[in-house]
């Protein structure tokens, strides 16, 4: 198990830069003038922001202090659980039982080698589940976008240190159908779109994709079912952005992959060369 | 931790430490000073020190700065009040103004926007040099100008050049009197005066572009309430300008007085309501306009923001241009900075909450002027809102069940907003009710009836009226018929207040409390609150409510104890001789006790109370509710003017007159309340005696003969000397009242002889040169002479010959203009008089016989 408070990285990093800048008579940090000058800027940004609203940790409503710049105190953050290695090599699936030496690439899980999938590879970040599931609901339901940010920044960070998708050349969030955007405000797939782009520094497409169709709840649906309910959902708005390249789409949660599967289906339709997903986090059944 | 909480308390300590200083004070200064260097090497020094130890001393750095920024402030503002430096204008003024002079010639710059009164523009011109024959002078400083019947127009930052007859303020030195000079002087304004012309001069310098936008605002106020002004009339239009764009100046003193007697005066000040209303209206309009857009935008729009959080932060200008527009007054930049606040606090999504922006907001204003701190205004508009926001948080509330029908939800969702709003607007009434008691000697529980029908009449006015603002600017024809509704809610208002203030017991006007009274008030109050929020029934919201009204009832109580007259036990007779400008007012406490008033003050045309402003005050500082007997010389008003506010809102015993009469409307008013009071008059005339708690009270003047009881056609001077002349003896210490009598009346007094033999001598006529003549002040003999006078406009009194008269004789001079409130103490053998203005002459205390 690698270290666990690296999790999120964005609040145990700054934690330290601010603590050490605050306290510690400030101690000269490693970076050329520029990029130190933005960090004192935001450093001065956060402590102002918490003299004049100070903020309390979403999970455990302690308040957060000087310190963290981020909505989550760092006890909380401990109690995320990332997805480690063995995993699907298409799906990115953990594997929980013992499958001894065998290459990561080879390593694949039951219902990949069933239903073969369209896109290239999926990657999750964290397990749905406790603290983090708190905090996605919290993204989506309550409209804290700063949260969002915030574990858009850990996904960014799981793609370059893994480097991952390496070869995707635009990104594609999945889009939200229009009453549910007039409902809710914001995409929340964009939003952290946004933030893995500037990670990878590629370009984001909001407008590739377009809902058409409202599917029906999908929680109490069987898998099967889930596929049907889907079919036709998404359409390609703008083929001329995404024709000939390789496309990563980005979602918040993925639970069956049935939204995946299918905006892969129908970007493939429409000239995709090569389909990635990464969603922030994923279901995992039983 | 909340950094926000430690600053702002102690930098209110800071400038409470920085307005106190004691004499310690210069060693006090430098401690926060200690404090800093102290923690802040130990910081630098200990990275090695335990963690929690380390944050002990950064609580201590961090607020002893803040400690010793607010004492510092606090002490740079006190400094430059107090001390003028030698260029400013007074200087000038006072080695030129006491000799008449022709206006001077000045040049400066309109540093407020013109004020418009009836028939009055109000100029505030920081003056930058002033041109005498001689010399041109470079001064700084503000003078507040008035222009009757003005045919020209000025506007904000304009340079002026005008011919103005200039005054300084003067106060009415007593005890408990608003100190009015020391007011202008905190705004920087050092005199007062007239001007008939004004011509625009080209600035030297060009406008700065932010001063041009003011410009731009300010003139748009003035044409928004010409436009009212000519689409409606009367009082209510005055009112309405008042209400929807802070032009207060504009209402008669009448109004204000019926709507602080109503206890609704806080409708006038643009403050929490009005911005709250405006900051929604503009919020939900945007919203909507958002939402309304086409699919397409829409999706465009979400990519940039959510557009809540756009409505919030493109309604921040609106908020930012009202407060302008009103003229930044204390509670409305309280308010919007509130509001920049909660909008700011959604946008970051931090906490939400109104106490955190609150807290802002009193730090923003005291960081800007310290000062505010001690200031009615400030201290009123935070503790209403303290109230407010208690009962919005802390209020319980009806579990609203969401399955119940729509009409019944309706309805109770009604209950509820009526209810919160009862309670809202009770708590800041009964929140701020002391402190209405100590700054402006008012108790109105009317303030609970008003309330209730006003506030919700204000908020439909508000909306009405801001809407039709910006509709006029459209189409004015519906606009102009939503004016007249607005006017007819504000005849309603204003009709309904003055009802309910004629309701008895409505109001009371009552002696201040004191500042440890207010202490304790506070303190009672404090803990209750407390205790009520953290007490947690499992029964239903009823008794939780009780108790909240309880505390609210037992309050009233506790205030009211507080400001009853204090039982006054004093061996001594005490004599005062108020500083009513020109005029007479003397107050005498008995040693029994008993209270006597002899004269009030006024002025010629009462648009100035003395009796409200000058007398009452003080009678209040001494907790005096009741006074047992009123003598009136003679009906001239400026005796007669002050005491007709005295003679409504105090217990009045017995009233003792000449027969003179007059055909004034004072005169009137006078006798209507008397009749109305069913005070007793008794009417005395030379010979007369009485005793009232071992004191002796001679009659000596005027003869029955002279006055007849009906109103002739005479001089004023005929009735000066048909003025009461009036002995007071205590044991072997007398006092001599004289009025306004003349030469002739004095001839007539001579036949007392030795009788007319006094102590101390109020002189006759404030001093006129016609009246202390020789023959009769030797007769007098007096130790000490006190005049009541004051400079009247070319006329001089004391009259320089009258005080050389005096200067003659062996006997000490009081002048009430220098000294203020004269206070003369006596057992009946020795007495020491003492003056408000201790610093005009050394120690004065007089031993006699």
């Amino acid at each position: 198990m690698p270290d666990n408070s690296t999790l999120i990285r964005g609040i145990t990093k700054s934690e330290h830069k601010t603590a050490t800048s605050l306290l510690g008579g400030g101690r000269a940090s490693g970076g050329n003038l520029k990029s130190r000058s933005v960090a004192f800027f935001k450093t001065c940004r956060n402590i102002s922001l918490e003299f004049l609203f100070p903020a309390k940790c979403v999970i455990c409503r302690k308040p957060l202090g000087w310190s963290n710049p981020e909505p989550v105190c760092s006890s909380c953050s401990m109690k995320i659980r990332s997805i480690e290695e063995p995993i699907c090599f298409t799906c990115g699936y953990p594997i929980l039982a013992e499958i001894g030496n065998v290459p990561k690439e080879k390593i694949t899980c039951t219902s990949c080698k069933k239903n073969v999938p369209k896109f290239t590879q999926t990657r999750s970040v964290f397990y749905y589940e406790g603290t983090l599931r708190q905090l996605v609901h919290s993204f989506k339901y309550q409209g804290k976008i700063t949260i969002g940010k915030m574990l858009a920044q850990s996904m960014g960070d799981y793609c370059r240190d893994g480097s991952y998708f390496p070869t995707a050349e635009c990104i594609v969030p999945v889009p939200l159908g229009i009453k549910k955007l007039r409902h809710r405000e914001f995409n929340q797939s964009l939003i952290l779109a946004k933030v893995v782009g500037k990670y990878l520094k590629v370009p984001v497409y909001p407008f590739a994709l377009k809902k058409v169709k409202e599917p029906a709840p999908q929680m109490q649906l069987s898998r099967q079912a889930r596929m049907r309910n889907v079919r036709g959902a998404f359409m390609v708005r703008n083929k001329k952005q995404i024709n000939q390249k390789e496309v990563l789409l980005v979602d918040d949660v993925f639970t069956t992959g049935a939204t995946i599967r299918e905006c892969s289906r129908v970007l493939l339709q429409h000239g995709v060369k090569k389909v990635w997903a990464l969603t922030l986090a994923r279901t995992i059944l039983n | 931790m909340n950094f926000l909480v430690l600053a702002s308390v102690s930098y209110l300590f800071g400038v409470l430490w920085g307005y106190y200083p004691t004499h310690y004070f210069p060693p006090l200064l430098f401690t926060p000073l200690f404090f800093i260097l102290l923690s802040g090497t130990f910081l630098a020094l200990s990275r090695s020190f335990n963690p929690k130890f380390r944050q002990f001393l950064f609580i201590i750095l961090f607020s002893s700065v803040f400690l010793g920024l607010g004492s510092l402030l606090i002490r740079i503002n006190i400094i430059q009040i107090d001390e003028v430096p030698s260029h400013r204008l007074t200087n000038y003024l006072t080695q030129t103004l006491n000799s008449n002079k022709p206006p001077i010639s000045i040049i400066g710059r309109l540093v407020k926007p013109p004020e418009y009164f009836y028939k009055k523009t109000r100029l505030h011109l920081a003056v930058q040099k002033i041109m005498s024959p001689g010399q041109n002078l470079m001064t700084s400083g503000i003078v507040r100008l008035d222009w009757y019947n003005p045919k020209k127009t000025c506007r904000y930052y304009d340079t002026v050049q005008v011919k103005a007859r200039l005054k300084l303020p003067h106060d009415y030195n007593n005890p408990g009197c608003f100190p009015y000079s020391n007011y202008l002087r905190q705004k920087d304004i050092f005199a007062t005066g007239y001007i008939k012309d004004l011509c625009l001069v080209t600035p030297a310098r060009k406008i700065p572009w932010f001063k041009q936008i003011l410009r731009r605002i300010y003139q748009l106020r003035k044409d928004i309430s010409e436009n009212i002004e000519k689409v409606t009339s009367g009082p209510e239009s005055l009112l309405m300008q008042a209400i929807l764009l802070g032009e207060r100046q504009k209402l008669s003193k009448h109004i204000k007085t019926t709507f602080s007697e109503a206890g609704v005066a806080h409708l006038l000040s643009i403050s929490g309501l009005h911005l709250s209303i405006l900051a929604m209206a503009a919020f939900f309009c945007l919203k909507f306009i958002f939402h309304i857009l086409p699919d397409k935008w829409f999706e465009i729009l979400t990519c940039f923001g959510k557009p809540t959080n756009l409505a919030a932060l493109l309604s921040i200008p609106f908020i930012i241009f009202y407060t302008l527009l009103t003229g930044n007054k204390i509670s409305t930049i309280r308010a919007s900075i509130m509001i920049i606040a909660y909008f700011l606090s959604l946008l970051l999504e931090k906490e939400k909450g109104l106490w955190q922006p609150l807290l802002l907001a009193g730090f923003c204003i005291l960081l800007w002027q310290p000062e505010a701190l001690f200031m009615a205004n400030f201290q009123l508009t935070f503790l209403a809102t303290v109230g407010i926001l208690f009962v919005l948080e802390y209020l319980p509330h009806h579990p609203l069940v969401s399955t119940k029908r729509a009409p019944a939800r309706f309805l109770l969702r009604s209950k509820e907003y009526f209810l919160s709003s009862l309670y809202m607007s009770l708590m800041a009434l009964f929140i701020t009710s002391p402190l209405i008691a100590y700054y402006f000697n008012l108790i109105s529980p009317a303030g609970i009836i008003t309330n209730l029908l006003a506030v919700p009449l204000m908020s439909i006015l508000l909306c009405l009226g801001l809407s039709s603002i910006i509709l006029f600017q459209i189409w004015s024809a519906p606009a102009i018929l939503l004016f007249r509704f607005e006017a007819w809610l504000c005849y309603l208002i204003t009709r309904f207040s003055a009802s309910v203030t004629k309701i008895p017991l409505a109001f009371f006007y009552v002696p201040s409390p004191s500042k440890i009274h207010l202490l304790i008030i506070y303190g009672i109050m404090a803990t209750f609150l407390i205790i009520f929020c953290q007490w947690n029934p499992k029964s239903p919201l009823v008794k939780k409510n009780l108790f909240l009204i309880g505390i609210l009832a037992g309050f009233f109580f506790l205030l009211f104890f507080c400001t009853r007259p204090s039982p006054s036990v004093i061996k001594n007779m005490r004599v005062t001789f108020l500083d009513v400008g020109k005029g007479d007012a003397c107050f005498i406490q008995t040693p029994g006790g008993k209270n006597i008033l002899i004269d009030g003050g006024g002025t010629y045309n009462n648009k100035f109370d003395i009796g409200r402003y000058v007398v009452a005050p003080y009678l209040w500082s001494k907790r005096v509710k009741k006074i047992d007997l009123i003598i009136l010389s003679h009906p001239h008003p400026d005796h007669l003017h002050g005491l007709l506010f005295i003679l409504k809102n105090f217990k009045v015993t017995q009233i003792y007159k000449t027969k003179e009469r007059s055909d004034s409307t004072g005169y009137k008013i006078f006798e209507d309340i008397t009749r109305r009071k069913k005070i007793p008059i008794r009417h005395t005339a030379k010979g007369d005696q009485f005793i009232m708690d071992n004191i002796l009270m001679e009659v000596f003047g005027p003869d029955d003969r002279l006055s007849p009881l009906i109103n002739l056609k005479t001089s004023s001077r005929e009735e000066n000397n048909r003025s009461l002349v009036l002995k007071i003896s205590y044991q072997q210490v007398s006092f001599l009242f004289t009025g306004d009598i003349e030469r002739e009346a004095e001839k007539d007094l001579l036949g007392f002889g030795e009788k007319l033999q006094s102590t101390i001598l109020k002189v006759p006529h404030h001093g006129s040169r016609n009246s202390s003549s020789d023959p009769f002040l030797q007769m007098v003999s007096p130790q000490a002479a006190i005049f009541s006078a004051r400079k009247y406009g070319n006329l001089l009194f004391p009259h320089p010959e009258t005080l050389a008269r005096y200067q003659n004789l062996p006997c000490r001079i009081y002048r009430t203009d220098l000294d203020g409130a004269i206070t003369v103490v006596t057992d009946g053998v020795d007495f020491t008089i003492t003056t408000k203005n201790k610093t005009n002459l050394e120690q004065k205390i007089l031993t006699g016989r």
